[in-house]
Order: C-alpha cells, then structure tokens, then sequence
C-alpha cells in the first residue's frame, strides 16, 4: 500500500466516523430542533468531509456537502428552522454521502454519479424556496406528525448513547480529553501473541526461582512475573468493545423502519457499555439488525392499533446488554402484539408443514419453532423489509455459529421478548483433547453431545457394519461410526472384539455421529488459530491451538469431518433408522429421563426440563434459612425434594448415607437441583398422555410404556408450589396449562 | 556493470543451495513440528513459532530429493515470503555470501521441468554449483506438486 492509500484509508475510515455520529446527531436534533450546538456539530462535521473530498477532488462529493453545508449554515444562524422536511433531505444527503464513501472504499475512486436533484433540493431550501411538487420526499414525509406529538416523543427521548451525551461536553473539554488512538487490527492481534509468547516465557523462567538463592534475581523475575500477568490483563481489554459501537447505528435505523411502516417507535437502551469481543461484535450486528426490524414491522402496532388497544401509541422497545456467567445476554424486548400464532399456524398448514389435526394440539412454544424455519414468512406480500421468508433462520444459524443460542418468549397480544446468549468471545473457545496413535487433538465443545465408553466384550453386537459405514447402537439406536486413525490415516487398527472402547458422540451438519478415538484426554479452553493458506485444501480441522507447553494442536472441525469421510452422503442414501424417523414425521414420542421416587418406581421427566445431572454426598448440603443449598460452581443450587411436592411419593427423605441423584434445573439463570432417588435411563414416550380424571399434585399425567405406568412431572407446577411455599421471586414463564403434555421437544432436528 | 546480492547458503544433502538472505527473517535449531494428517506430502507440518503457526516444509521432498537416511533435518529457516511465514527444513545452514552477476548462469536446460521452476539461477563457485532458489515459487507450487525428479 503506497502513501496515498494510507490517506485515502484514513479518510475512509474519518468519513465512516462522521456519517455515524451525524446519524444521532440528526435525529437528536430532529427532538430538540433548538439546540444550536448540536447544529454548530453537524455544520462541522459536514464541512470536515467537504474539505478531505476537496483535498482528494472527490468533486460530487464535495458538491453534495458544499449544499448541504449550504443548508445548515442557514439553519446555524438562526434564519431558517428545521423542520421535518429539512431533517430528511438532510438524512438524505447523508445517505448519498455514505453511499458514496462506499463506492471509494471498494474502488479507491469516486463512483460516477447525478446528485443534481438533490443539490437543487439542498439549494432551494437554504434559500427559503419552496421545493416543487415532484420532490422526492414525498414518501417519508408520509409520516406527518403533528408538532405535539413530536414535542412529547422528544420528552420521553431515548435514553442518550454515551457519546451523544458526551458530545455537549465533550466540545468544551475537546482541549484536555486525550484523543483514543485509531490501531490497526492486525497490529492488536500481533501484540496480542507476543503477549501470549511472554507468558509462556515467564512460565519457563519461574522454576528457576527456585533453584537460586540469589535475591537480586528473584525480585526481578517476581517484578517480570506481576508484568508480564497485568500486560496480559491489558491486553485482553483492547479485544473487548462496549456494544454500544453496534447500537449507536440503531436509533437512524428504527427511525427510518418507524417511519416506512408509518409507526412511531421509542428505543430503550440498557447497559449499552457491556463489552464484548471485537469479532462476535460484528458478528451480532446483521441479527440484531434483523430483529429490531422485525419488532417494528411485525410487532409493533400501527398507532391507531395502539389507540384502540389502550396502548400509548409510541411503541417501546428496550435493548438490554449484561454479562452473565461469561457470557453476554441481549435482551430485545416490544411491547407490540407479539408473535401471530393464529397466522403461523395457517401458514404452516399452508406449506404442508403441518396438518389441521395436528395444529389444534400445538402449543404456542411448539408454532414458535416454524418461525425459524428457512423460507417461512407469515406476511403475504414482499415489502422491502420483510417477507421472503429469509429471516430468523439466518439469525438462528448465526447466533449458533458464534456458539450462541436464541429464546423467544411471546405471550399473546404482550409483545416480544427475545433473548440472546452469546460467549463473551470467539477466541477462547472449550474443547475437548482426545488422544488418536500419537497424536492430540482438541474437538469444540459445542460439537460434542455425549462421551460414551463402549465395552465390547460385553455387548453382543459391538460395532456392526451398515452397507459399508460402521455403526453402533446408542440406546438401541444405529449410529453411524467415525475411525479417527482410519480417518486421518494414522493407522489402519480396528478395535478387536473384546476391546473396551471411547467415542464421542458428536453432532453437526445437522447429523450426529460416533468419533472413535483412543483416549479421551482433558477439557480446556483453547486459543483457535487459522492453519493458513497452505493448508486451505484441509477441511479436517477448524484450526489449531498452541498448548501450554508451547506445542501445536489441531483442531477438528466436526462438520468438516462429516463431510469428507462420505458418512453425511451414506446416511443421506440410506437413513439408518428408518422407524425413528416415520416415528419423527408424525411427531408422537417425546424423550424423557426415568427416575425412581420413594413411594413411586417410575417416576419421568421430560428430557428438556433435565440441564445436567449431578450428585451430591449428604454433607455437601448446606442450609440457607429454611432451603437446602448446595454449593455448585461458583454459586449455589437450590435443592427441591421431588418427593414433598408429588402426591403418591412418600414424604420421607431419600436415605442420606447415599449420595443423593440431583437433576439440575436452570430457570432464568437460577439452577435448582431437583433431589430424586436412583436415575434408571432414558426412554422414548407417546406425546399424548393418559390424563387420570383428578388431577394429581405434581404430576402432568402417566403415560403406559411395556406395560409399566409410567408418572410424568409438572416441573412448572412443583416449580410455581415452591414458589408459593417460600415466596421468593423465581420468575418462570407461565405457559398455558393444556390438557395434552406441553413439551416442546426440537422437533425441528 | 554488476551488483552484488547477498545468499545465504545450505545443504541438503550432497547439494548446495542459495536463498536470498533479505528473505530469511531467521533461523531456528529444535523446531518442533506437529503433522498435519491428510496435507500435501511437501508439508511436514505446522510449528509454533512465537504464537504464530508456521508451516514447515520438507524441503527434501519439495525439491524431489532423496533423503535415503530420512534423518530429521537439524534446522529450520523462516522465511517471509509476502505476508506468509514459512520454515524450510534444510540438513545445514552455511555462510552468507555476496555474489556477483557474473557467476551467474540460467538453470541448465536439462533441469526437470518442476525443479527448473524453483531454481531460478545457478552460481558456478570454485568448490561447488549454488543453486539459487526462488522462495515464492517454493509456496506457490504446494497444492499442485507432484513429485518432481532434480537430478539423478
């Protein structure tokens, strides 16, 4: 890159700056029009840009800022207003700029172009002449508020970004306020190893320590030591950004949105400076973006709507940002109509996704699922905004791709909660080592299902071949098979007859399949690596990772894997499970954990209200005034004894010599342990439950299974009678209680 | 009118080889080196180098040599070859020695074709042939490389 580009870079990269800050600066102003340093701001900004246009002759560019400085000089000293039409030809004019500033980016040259029109508008107006007929405002001047209105939206205005509010300020104090230092990326990502390198360095030098008695040379390693940590520190903070960076572009956008579909909006920000990694940052701009359109164009009611449903005709909606158990939750919640149930349910009938029948036994957690669907849209005609049906899939598979996960919460006609979950960054990621001949290598975490020990002397069938792919059955459940040696060609063994063997049960590329591997190692968060272009033609491994002890290990890319060694294509020919999946088709039966209560053998629960199970020795139990506690990571889980809230089990406390099964529960961040007796398996049940006439304590229904009368819980309801019992705020979603068994299983797999 | 260009010089084998030294960044003795299963032959694998992972190849097999003893290579040296880095497994690293043009002849037309690609120039001194290679086209022909025949 020669001198010049360097300029036209950092032009770019000033311009781009600008255009965001004049996008709040505008439609602050558009809500306090009488703010003349915000317009002396603006004025500023825009002449900065014409004079680097000029210095570059960027001649249209400078054109178009030379009128729309025109324009503001005028409304500057005070002998024109602004009003509403000023306001978006201005918004325009910014947008033929930004447009423009992208042509240059791509090209390195002003595109070529007609801003005449526009130019003349600018003119017109700075010269008090009214703009002809034909102008082309016409569409978002639609939205005619009345001043009022305008005057109360702006007293209840959104609640100021950082650097809008730091921007009245920030003009008196722009003296003494260091400016922040604009760093190359790459530049980061150097220093960024050399950091990881020093600690590996130091880590070495430390046991020296010991073997000298020298002081002089311990200070100074102790002094390189306590260094070389806060460098480290310091340096994990430069990867981390306020997601306010994102959000700052989200006031122009829901005001652009409001005004298409001829709504009003008000956004609420909430923790905008929670950090994240730079990269994920990125990552969650396109699905945040989505979202808030879709709460505008979907949810949010037209104000007449709102009028008549007793709401305040602005609409809200709140983005809220917070760390959590390492990982960053965003909330996006409207308070518009929520999700159209009735409507997805059509469509789905629609599309042949979903017969009559089976529609009048969904619950509304079970239709939320189709939304997610490819190609699913509940509205009729494309517009601009929506309507292709290319949607919350996208932002479903992009949230999952940064090892995220996405909640929507829509109770009828009370608006939209979403929420999403996403690892604080992308650079740490746990995974697992698994030991293959002599080799090491790490598989991600959230690749990874199960961790299964197979014995095969003792299981009569052992490993099986299925017209030329292995199996093995999980659960008496054919599952394809993966020889890491044969895969990677390290070695040509197969496990003998009588061999003990570990797979990893792994699942991607919307399959799960069996990863057979020697020895299953430790768990640890690694640092991902590209492997770089000389290994572009690899798609076994995702990357590599650098060990404490300074050597390389590679990372398996699961999908990949699944991919290359043919499995995918051998299963896609023949299903391996043909009953399993005419069982899936017609949706009946529904995976749920078998567990032994006192008083009550067999005693289930469905499978997704299971997070983990764990056991606890008697005295690891604590008492928190009346609750029984235990302590569980970092913080404490909350024991429920099944038994006490279950009509049928006996009241008596499990034996406390043993250790107790505790089957953890997590409700809204809060994990209670809910305390049972021995845990026999897993088994698959009819969805539709024999309903007993009364209605017993704790218990959704029973379900017959070989012959065995098998109990289903009401985890909601044992959930909502502790509640009542000790009264403590444990906010659960309440769902409607349905005569049918309401478990949503994912069925979309 | 001739210009001299500094090369630093090494060993496979029976045969010498330069490379031009403004390219080497450095050179480094016990690289460790992970295999990469399923990569191209001329790849012996990928080393830490610092934090950064470099690929490491054997040049024995990139150039089509025989390495009948198929002992380790002893050193390895880092290139930067644009913005890649790569380290070149060589048996031995000799002294950096300032050339002039007039040593310096085109590869012989009886060269493989594929070696004849790697080897730009040759330089006749006193004691022995310098083959003189180019280091882009070292990286450049990895994904295609079949094995090609120096000299028999």
């Amino acid at each position: 890159m020669d001198n010049t580009d360097d300029i036209l870079v950092e032009f770019i990269i000033e311009a781009r700056e600008i255009l965001d800050q004049l996008d709040l600066d505008f439609v602050l102003l558009e809500k306090t029009p009488d703010d003349k340093k915000l317009v002396g701001n603006i004025f500023r900004a825009i002449h900065t840009l014409k004079g680097s246009s000029g210095f570059f002759a960027f001649k249209r560019l400078e054109k178009i800022t030379h009128a729309g400085e025109t324009l503001l000089g005028k409304i500057r000293d005070g002998s024109l207003v602004l009003d509403k039409q000023k306001t978006s030809l201005l918004l325009l004019t910014l947008d033929a700029v930004r447009e423009i500033v992208a042509a240059i980016e791509a090209t390195h040259s002003e595109p070529e172009g007609d801003n005449t029109q526009l130019i003349e508008d600018l003119l017109h107006l700075a010269h008090g002449v009214a703009l002809a007929a034909r102008e082309p405002l016409e569409a978002s001047a639609a939205l005619q508020l009345p001043p009022t209105q305008l005057a109360a939206a702006a007293d209840k205005s959104v609640s100021p970004l950082p650097t809008a509010q730091a921007q009245d300020w920030g003009v008196e104090l722009a003296q003494e306020v260091a400016q922040p230092v604009k760093v190359n990326l790459d530049l980061l990502d150097k220093l960024m190893n050399l950091v990881s390198e020093m600690v590996l360095a130091r880590n070495r030098l430390l046991p020296f320590v010991k073997d000298f008695d020298d002081h002089h040379f311990t200070g100074a390693v102790r002094n390189i030591d306590l260094l070389t940590q806060e460098l480290q520190e310091r340096m994990m903070m430069t990867r981390m950004q306020p997601i306010s960076q994102i959000w700052s572009k989200f006031p122009r956008l829901i005001r652009d949105v409001a005004d298409e579909c001829g709504k009003q909006v008000n956004l609420v920000q909430d923790g905008a400076d929670t950090e994240l990694d730079r990269t994920l940052l990125d990552a969650i701009r396109d699905p945040l973006v989505h979202i808030i359109r879709n709460c505008i164009d979907h949810g949010i009611e037209t104000p007449d709507q709102r009028a008549h449903l007793g709401k305040p005709a602005v609409g809200q909606i709140l983005l809220k940002a917070s760390h959590e158990n390492g990982m960053v939750v965003i909330q996006i919640a409207d308070d518009g109509g929520g999700v159209d149930f009735d409507l997805v349910c059509q469509k789905a009938i629609e599309k042949k996704l979903l017969t009559a029948e089976h529609a009048l036994s969904m619950t509304d957690m079970q239709l939320l699922e189709y939304i997610y669907l490819p190609g699913f849209s509940t509205k009729s005609v494309v517009t601009k905004l929506s309507g292709r049906g290319v949607g919350m899939d996208v932002v479903k598979t992009n949230i999952a791709k940064m090892g995220g996960s996405i909640e929507i919460d829509s109770p009828r006609g009370q608006g939209t909660h979403i929420c999403l979950k996403i690892p604080l960054t992308l650079a740490v990621m746990p995974a697992l080592f698994v030991r293959c001949e002599d080799e090491r290598f790490a598989i991600p975490q959230n690749n990874i299902v199960e961790m299964v020990r197979l014995d095969l002397a003792h299981d009569s069938r052992g490993l099986e071949d299925f017209y030329g792919l292995p199996v093995f059955r999980l659960r008496d459940k054919l599952t394809p098979l993966l020889l890491l040696n044969h895969h990677l060609n390290l070695s040509q063994k197969f496990p003998g007859k009588d061999a003990v063997v570990n797979i990893a049960l792994l699942q991607a590329a919307g399959t799960q399949f069996g990863l057979l591997v020697d020895e299953v190692l430790n768990m640890q968060e690694v640092v991902v690596k590209p492997l770089g272009p000389l290994f572009s033609g690899s798609t076994d491994f995702a990357g590599a990772t650098i060990l404490g002890n300074g050597s390389v290990a590679l990372i398996l890319d699961v999908a990949g894997m699944a991919n290359n060694s043919g499995l995918l294509a051998k299963i896609q020919a023949r299903p391996l499970n043909p009953v399993q999946v005419a069982a899936k088709v017609t949706e009946d039966l529904i995976p749920m954990l078998l567990f032994e209560l006192p008083g009550l053998e067999f005693t289930a629960i469905p499978l997704e209200c299971v997070d983990r199970l764990e056991s606890f020795t008697a005295e690891k139990i604590q008492k928190n005034g009346k609750r029984e506690v235990v302590q569980y990571g970092s913080g404490i889980m909350q024991l429920l004894r099944l038994n006490e809230y279950i009509d049928g089990a006996s009241p008596t406390p499990v034996k406390s010599q043993e250790p107790l099964s505790v089957i953890a529960h997590d409700v809204n961040g809060l994990t209670m342990g809910l305390v049972v007796g021995k845990v026999h398996d897993i088994i698959q049940v009819p969805q539709i439950m024999q309903n007993t006439n009364s209605q017993q304590r704790g218990l959704q229904g029973c379900v017959i299974l070989n012959g065995r009368v098998i109990n289903v819980i009401d985890v909601q309801e044992i959930l909502r009678m502790r509640r009542i019992q000790d009264s403590e705020i444990l906010v659960y979603p309440d769902s409607e209680k349905s005569e049918v068994a309401v478990i949503d299983w994912k069925r979309v797999q | 009118m001739s210009k001299a260009v500094d090369y630093l010089t090494f060993s496979l084998g029976k045969f010498s080889f330069g490379i031009i030294a403004s390219d080497v960044l450095e050179l480094n003795k016990n690289l460790s080196v992970t295999h990469v299963p399923k990569s191209p032959e001329t790849i012996r694998g990928i080393a830490n180098l610092r934090g950064q992972l470099v690929p490491a190849i054997d040049m024995y097999q990139r150039l089509g040599l025989d390495n009948p003893a198929r002992q380790q290579e002893a050193i390895a040296i880092i290139l930067k070859i644009k913005s890649l880095l790569v380290a070149l497994l060589v048996d031995s690293v000799g002294e950096i020695i300032s050339l002039e043009d007039d040593t310096f002849e085109q590869p012989p037309p009886n060269f493989p074709e594929m070696s004849r690609e790697l080897v730009f120039g040759v330089h006749k001194l006193p004691d022995r042939l310098l083959l003189l290679l180019d280091p882009t086209k070292i990286v450049q022909g990895i994904h295609s490389s079949k094995k090609p025949a120096l000299i028999n």
